[in-house]
């Protein structure tokens, strides 16, 4: 591997003199893209530099859950880099014939700070700088939600990157194709009857809130997207789901993940009453919880396609991959999100 | 409770990922021989599953007539042991036998039948709310009690932990 990656890395630097690959291995955590850290010496002339980045790789097409393009992420993040002043890593380029890295990849930087996010919380380690960093990162999401859309959705790939036929020409008929999308996405993973997925597409079908203008979303907002140091978010990462939708998406997307890895990125921040308030005055999108709540179960909805996809290839034995049972396991966890935010009655203290 | 996968998927997954995940990728010869050696009890668990129950039942019963039987044969004998045997048929011998059990495989595929008939209410229901029929919503909260009941036990049954291994 050190020497497909010298390769491609002379392909994008012509004028080194030397690329040598150092320090390969993989990052361990993740569910869909494989990520590798390693550290490339560049010698120019007199010159000799270390330059940090992380391989981030397709796997087999046969055990994908978000199918996405290396190609799209790339122009994305340095279109990010380019219009915003949101941290993200340089993308150096991508290949996408498999015969060079074994799937379609990408190269970009690796930023500086820390990803064990959880050490900001529950008396962990960073705890003193969780207020902080959350604030910022609430200032990040919402310069993202502001920037202009049509600079960042390079091409247009941004506007229905799974090709499902969500039509962004309107929020109305954004949120209707997304529905359509739902529903038929319900049959591409009903490895058995999921009534709960069903009533939750539904429901939020029948209950759409009031239109807000569309704009580019992160579409992975949670708390282990970003690395912090110093009291700052030094990098939003993972943009590979990133899409023209509605910014609530992100925000409701965040909640749910909150819960789901014991995390309280919502409930660190202070200024302005807290993060909704504070997203609220610099955005001036006025989103109430109510409708975070909405996109709580509409985000969730959103990878819950792909993902009951991804299971119900493996239950079907179209691979014998073990994680898909891992998965299994925040899937069940989200089944009773949704009954909570679908207002089933459920047993006290539950 | 999921009928999609099942407690033997589970296991027949994890020795997969042993022989081609982790196998491959360990040298040490010890460690190599543990892995066979932990493929070979799950697949001895998953034979287990598939029979333990009904045949702790079956042998449960036959052994009570057995020693009913053995008390008949040795018909009047007398003396301490044939006594005993006696006395043990009125005791142990005496145990009721237990129902066989049901066709499990018969009734997940019921239990799943079922469920897609919950699925097809849902859309119906619906139909109904989104025409303005006040009752559906009275209906749809019967199936939400039913589900919800479901998803508590769900979680309280399957989920391993706090959050979710390799998330920061």
């Amino acid at each position: 591997m050190n020497e497909q990656l010298a390769e491609f890395l002379k392909r994008q630097w012509p004028d080194a003199d030397t690329i040598s690959v150092e320090n390969f291995e993989p990052i361990p955590g993740g569910y869909s893209r494989e990520t590798f850290r390693f550290d490339a010496r560049v010698r120019r002339g007199d010159n000799e530099e270390i330059v940090p980045l992380i391989l981030r790789r397709d796997p087999p097409a046969a055990v994908s859950i978000l199918p996405t393009s290396r190609q799209t992420e790339h122009e994305l993040i340095e279109a990010v880099r380019a219009h915003t002043s949101i941290p993200v890593s340089k993308s150096y380029g991508y290949e996408l014939d498999r015969s060079h890295f074994g799937e379609a990849a990408m190269i970009i930087e690796r930023m500086p700070g820390s990803g064990l996010t959880s050490a900001l919380f529950n008396g962990g380690a960073d705890a003193a700088q969780a207020e902080s960093v959350c604030t910022h990162l609430c200032e990040l999401i919402a310069e993202l939600h502001l920037a202009d859309a049509e600079k960042l959705n390079v091409g247009g790939k941004l506007s229905d990157p799974r090709n499902v036929g969500v039509d962004i020409s309107s929020w109305d008929r954004y949120m209707e194709t997304t529905f359509e999308y739902y529903l038929q996405g319900y049959h591409w993973g009903d490895f058995e009857p999921l009534p709960v997925l069903m009533d939750a597409y539904l429901t939020l079908r029948r209950a759409r809130p009031r239109p807000l203008r569309l704009s580019l979303v992160h579409g992975d907002f949670n708390p282990v997207n970003f690395l912090y140091g110093d009291g700052r978010v030094t990098a939003l990462i993972d943009w590979e789901n990133a899409r023209i939708g509605d910014p609530r998406e992100d925000l409701g997307w965040m909640q749910a993940m909150d819960v789901l890895s014991n995390t309280n990125i919502m409930g660190s921040v202070t200024k302005e009453g807290g993060f909704l308030g504070y997203y609220n005055k610099l955005t001036g999108f006025n989103v109430t919880q109510d409708e975070v709540n909405y996109f709580c179960l509409f985000g969730t909805a959103n990878i819950a396609v792909p993902i009951t996809n991804a299971l119900k290839r493996r239950f079907q034995k179209e691979h014998m991959e073990l994680t898909p049972f891992y998965i299994i396991q925040p899937s069940i966890v989200n089944v009773l999100n949704f009954a909570k935010m679908l207002g089933y009655p459920l047993p006290a203290g539950v | 409770m999921f009928t999609t996968p099942s407690p033997d998927d589970m296991i027949e997954g994890v020795i997969a990922a042993l022989q081609n995940e982790i196998l491959p990728f360990v040298t040490n010869p010890k460690a190599q021989a543990a892995v066979l050696i932990s493929t070979a009890i799950l697949q001895m668990a998953r034979q287990s599953m598939a029979a333990h129950d009904a045949q702790v039942l079956d042998e449960h019963n036959s052994m009570a007539a057995l020693l009913r039987d053995v008390a008949a044969a040795i018909g009047e004998t007398t003396g301490p042991a044939a006594d005993a045997i006696r006395q043990r048929a009125t005791t142990l011998g005496a145990a009721p036998d237990y129902a066989p059990l049901p066709d499990l495989a018969a009734a997940a595929a019921g239990h799943r039948a079922l469920s897609q008939g919950i699925v097809d209410t849902l859309i119906d229901l619906d139909l109904l709310q989104r025409s303005g029929i006040p009752a559906a919503d009275q209906a749809l909260m019967l199936v939400r009690t039913h589900l919800g009941g479901r998803a508590v036990r769900d979680v309280q049954t399957l989920v391993v932990g706090a959050g979710m291994l390799g998330r920061g």
